[in-house]
């Protein structure tokens, strides 16, 4: 019978400070956050002509909101 | 129906503000293009896009008579 003489104890694994368990569990709902903070992004550049250029025009079905072919002789000089 | 809507949507934070922001981009879109096409329909006949053909046309009628 060997003895114990006390409970051996380990340090989970951390990273940056954090337990590695954590940050996984973490994980999941800072992806929708991410997804939020894209969303609030796209809401607020909605009217940015280099964003309009760059992504909006380019989603499907919606796209050609974005595609504004103004007659030259109907444009305000 | 609405427990699956309350779990999807407004059990998270996360998941609201995200809807919240997702929904409001799509209704500036669909605002726009509401907006947009019943003002156009409203104005119609007195648009650019209504005259132009008639002007051009009047333009080369004029250049006929003399």
């Amino acid at each position: 019978m060997a003895y114990v003489s006390g409970p051996v104890l380990k340090n989970a694994a951390t990273f940056g400070g954090y337990h590695v368990k954590s940050i996984i569990s973490y994980i999941p709902v800072l992806t929708i956050w991410g997804v939020a903070g894209g969303a609030a992004l796209a809401t607020f550049t909605e009217n940015w002509p280099l964003f309009q250029k760059t992504f909006y025009e380019k989603i499907p079905v919606i796209g050609n909101h974005w595609i504004k072919e103004v007659d030259p002789e109907a444009a305000q000089s | 129906m609405y427990t699956q809507i309350y779990n999807l949507i407004f059990k998270r934070n996360s998941t609201f503000v995200a809807t919240v922001f997702a929904s409001t981009f799509l209704f500036q879109v669909g605002l726009d293009e509401t907006v947009t096409s019943w003002y156009e329909a409203r104005n119609k006949g007195k648009l650019w896009s209504d005259l132009k053909p008639k002007i051009l046309a009047g333009f080369e009628s004029e250049e006929d008579d003399e």
